[in-house]
């Protein structure tokens, strides 16, 4: 397996592990009913920026480039995280959400962008001197994964306009403002 | 906050289409309105309500 073939590999690992943990957040979102925080839908853009650098490569071929954007996408991600611990960082703060693992998720979101950096800087130093631009494996797996993230990305649009419309989101959000007003405007007809 | 998904959405539609200017100059404005937007959440200055 040549270090063409490697690094295509990782880049549709990476992009498979990123549509993973936004799927994992919108089965909390359902699931448990836990609507996201704007900072919490803010990591979730960070993620999906990440995500646009990994695609770029899938689709058309591993670049310095496209890891760049992808390290745009972590750095401000990484911000976002860093944010919101910082709000709640204050001893007696119970943070917002639950914990998992002893870190609430803002706090797991700073780990996954600081290791998402750390993965960059290792696929940057894989990549060959002389490597073409163009994209030479694009296998069915490859094909999975971009198809999902479309479908993942398109889901937190959604998701973001039923839960805060054309405004901005409520800093603690209870219900969804669309699906809301939606039900009073059935109830008043 | 729909913005920074919307322009998301077109950034992959655009990387899927096989339109790779275009895709990394969206890719990067998807970037960019997120960091606006944190600005905005931490400043609460700029006059926007997205």
């Amino acid at each position: 397996m040549n270090l063409l073939r490697i690094t295509h590999s990782l880049n549709t690992l990476a992009l498979a592990l990123i549509t993973a943990v936004l799927g994992g957040a919108f089965i909390e979102q359902l699931v448990f009913g836990e609507l996201p925080c704007p900072l919490c839908l803010m990591q979730r853009a960070g993620l999906i920026a990440v995500g646009l650098g990994f695609l770029l490569n899938l689709r058309f071929g591993i670049q310095p480039l496209h890891y760049g954007v992808a390290l745009f996408g972590a750095l401000v991600g990484a911000s976002t995280s860093v944010r919101q611990i910082l709000l709640h960082i204050s001893p007696g703060d119970p943070g917002y959400s639950k914990a998992v693992f002893g870190f609430h998720f803002y706090t797991w979101s700073f780990i996954t962008f600081i290791a998402v950096i750390f993965g960059i800087a290792l696929l940057l130093c894989l990549s060959e001197k002389n490597q073409s631009g163009r994209p030479v494996f694009a296998g069915r797996i490859t094909v999975i994964v971009m198809l999902t993230f479309l479908v993942i990305v398109f889901g937190n649009l959604a998701s973001t306009l039923l839960e805060c419309g054309l405004t901005q989101c409520p800093d603690d959000p209870t219900q969804y403002l669309w699906l809301q007003t939606l039900s009073n405007l059935i109830k008043t007809t | 906050m729909y913005i920074v998904f919307l322009i998301a959405l077109i950034a992959v539609a655009l990387i899927l289409s096989g339109r790779s200017g275009i895709s990394i100059a969206a890719s990067l404005l998807t970037t960019a309105t997120l960091a606006g937007l944190l600005i905005h959440h931490m400043t609460d200055k700029l006059p926007i309500s997205l």
